[in-house]
C-alpha cells in the first residue's frame, strides 16, 4: 500500500490549514453569523435530535444570505422544533429519511463483444486492417488502443474500467523514456486495496470476458496510485498509473474514433467543448459546465470529497443544434476527455450520473505522478519520438 | 455600492461557496459562467433539496444559479 510522501503531507497540512481559515476565518465580519449559528446548532443538537421525527439538522442560509438552523424532519406532522435557537433563525424542512447512498461498482452491460475477436490496432491503435475493431468492450490485438475495457487482479468480483491513455515518463537527465497506462485508483487500484508491483492489469476487464481472469490478456504491472481518502478530508485526484510497453498498450483511439490525443494539455474553462472514449458508452461529446468544483462523491468503501474539479454536461448534435445527452456511464471511469479541437488532454473522467460527468484535471493527475527533482516529467503519449 | 462588494469577488466567491457547500443536499459547487459573467453554480440532490434550500439569486453580490444533478458516483 503507498504512503503519502512526506513533502505532500505537508501540502496537505498546509491546505487543511488554509481550508479550515476560510471556513472559519478570524474577524470576518462576513462570516460571523455563520460561526454564530453553527456555535447554536452545537449546543441544541442533543434537544433537537430527542424530538420525534427530526432526521437531520445544519446549517443554511436564508433567502437574504443570513446564516440560520435547518432542521429536517421526517414529515409535516413533527412538532415541537422551536423556531429560534440562540438568536438564530430556525427553519423545518420536511425532508423523508435518509437513506445511506449504495454505489455500485459494477459497468453496466455484459460482454457485448466476443473476446478475441479484436485485430487489426497497431502500436497507433488502429489503421492498416480492412475492418476496424473500434467496440472498447471487446479483446484487442497488442498494442491495445486507449479509450477501451480493461480490469485488474485486486477486485474479487466482475468489473471493468476504461484505459484512459498511454502515458510517458520522460527522463531529461538520461533522454530514456518508460510507459504507463493512465485510469482511476478505482478501476486498477481497487479503492486503495492493490498492491503496486504485484496486481496485474488485464484488457479487457473481467466483466467483458465472461469474468475471467487470463494471463494472455496482461498488458501491464500497478506501479503507483494516489489513494483515496473516505475521512472527509479532500481529494484531488482519483488516479492510478501501471508500467507497460509500447508492444502491450498504444497512444491512440481506435482510428475510426479520434486517434492520438495531443501531448500539451489545456486547463479546462467554462464552455470549453470536450470529447472522450470509453468503454461503455465509447465517444461522446460535452461542453465543460463548471470549474473548482467541491463535490461529494459516492464509492463501494463510501463517499469521498473532492475539491477543484471539473464538471461536464453531455450533449449531441441533433440537426443544426446541440441537445443535451449522457456524457459517461458505469464502465467509462478512467477514460482520458480531450478537447474536441486539437484532442488537448483536459481531464481525467472519473465519477458522475446521469446528467453530469467529473473529471480529476489532467494536470493535477501529471503532476501527481511527475518528479522534477529527478529530472522526470510525465506526459501524455502522443506517439512521436 | 454594497458593503460586501469592497471585498473582491473572488474572495466573495469563497465564503458563499463555502457557506452553499454546508446545505443540504449540495452535491458539488463550482464556478461557472452565464452571459460571460462569473457565477457560483450549485448542484443539488434532488428538487426536494433544491426547493429546501431556498437559494437566494444573488448572494454577498455573487450570482447563484441551481440545478438539480443527483448523486455523483465513482463510475
Amino acid at each position: 500500500m503507498n504512503v503519502i510522501p512526506s513533502s505532500l503531507k505537508q501540502l496537505l497540512a498546509l491546505f487543511l490549514f488554509l481550508f479550515a481559515q476560510t471556513l472559519f476565518p478570524s474577524g470576518a465580519a462576513a462570516q460571523a453569523p455563520y460561526a454564530k449559528a453553527l456555535k447554536a446548532k452545537r449546543g441544541a443538537q442533543g434537544k433537537l435530535f430527542k424530538i420525534p421525527g427530526v432526521v437531520a439538522s445544519g446549517i443554511s442560509l436564508s433567502s437574504t444570505g443570513q446564516a440560520e438552523i435547518k432542521v429536517f424532519v421526517e414529515n409535516d406532522r413533527v412538532r415541537g422544533v422551536p423556531l429560534v435557537v440562540d438568536g438564530i433563525r430556525v427553519r423545518q424542512v420536511v425532508s423523508g429519511k435518509f437513506t445511506a447512498y449504495q454505489n455500485r461498482k459494477q459497468a453496466k452491460g455484459g460482454n457485448k463483444g466476443k473476446p478475441g475477436d479484436g485485430g487489426g490496432d497497431g502500436g497507433g491503435g488502429g489503421g492498416g486492417g480492412e475492418t476496424v475493431n473500434d467496440n472498447p468492450r471487446t479483446r484487442f490485438e497488442r498494442a491495445v488502443p486507449i479509450g477501451v475495457s480493461i480490469g485488474a487482479t485486486s477486485p474479487n468480483y466482475c468489473f471493468a474500467g476504461t484505459l484512459g491513455c498511454r502515458l510517458r515518463l520522460v527522463n531529461f537527465n538520461t533522454g530514456t523514456s518508460t510507459y504507463f497506462i493512465l485510469s482511476n485508483n478505482h478501476v486498477i487500484a481497487d479503492e486503495n486495496r492493490a498492491v503496486p508491483g504485484v496486481d496485474l492489469i488485464l484488457q479487457p476487464g473481467s466483466l467483458d470476458n465472461n469474468c475471467e481472469l487470463r494471463a494472455e490478456d496482461i498488458i501491464g504491472t500497478l506501479h503507483d496510485y494516489e489513494p483515496i481518502q473516505f475521512n472527509g478530508a479532500p481529494n484531488t485526484i482519483d488516479a492510478a498509473i501501471a508500467i507497460t510497453t509500447t508492444a502491450q498498450t498504444g497512444f491512440a483511439t481506435p482510428s475510426t474514433i479520434y486517434g492520438a490525443p495531443s501531448s500539451t494539455s489545456q486547463p479546462a474553462a467554462v464552455g470549453l467543448s470536450v470529447k472522450k472514449f470509453g468503454r461503455t458508452t465509447g465517444l461522446t461529446e460535452g461542453v465543460v459546465d463548471a470549474i473548482n468544483v467541491d463535490v461529494n462523491v459516492g464509492y463501494d468503501r463510501g463517499n469521498a470529497y473532492f475539491t477543484d474539479q471539473i464538471i461536464i454536461e453531455g450533449r449531441r448534435r441533433r440537426g443544426r443544434k446541440y441537445v443535451t445527452a449522457s456524457f459517461s456511464d458505469g464502465g467509462d471511469s478512467g477514460s482520458l476527455i480531450v478537447s474536441s479541437e486539437g484532442n488537448d488532454p483536459v481531464g481525467l473522467l472519473f465519477a458522475g450520473n446521469s446528467s453530469y460527468t467529473i473529471a480529476n484535471p489532467i494536470d493535477a493527475v501529471l503532476n501527481r505522478f511527475s518528479d522534477a527533482a529527478a529530472g522526470n516529467i510525465m506526459v501524455v503519449d502522443d506517439g512521436s519520438p | 455600492m454594497a458593503a460586501h462588494e469592497a471585498e473582491p469577488f473572488e474572495d466573495r466567491c469563497q465564503q458563499v461557496r463555502q457557506l452553499i457547500w454546508k446545505m443540504s443536499g449540495v452535491q458539488a459547487v463550482g464556478m461557472a459562467e452565464s452571459g460571460g459573467q462569473p457565477l457560483v453554480k450549485v448542484y443539488f440532490e434532488s428538487r426536494e433539496s433544491l426547493e429546501a434550500a431556498n437559494l437566494a439569486a444573488r448572494i454577498q453580490g455573487v450570482r447563484v444559479e441551481t440545478v438539480v444533478s443527483d448523486a455523483f458516483r465513482a463510475n
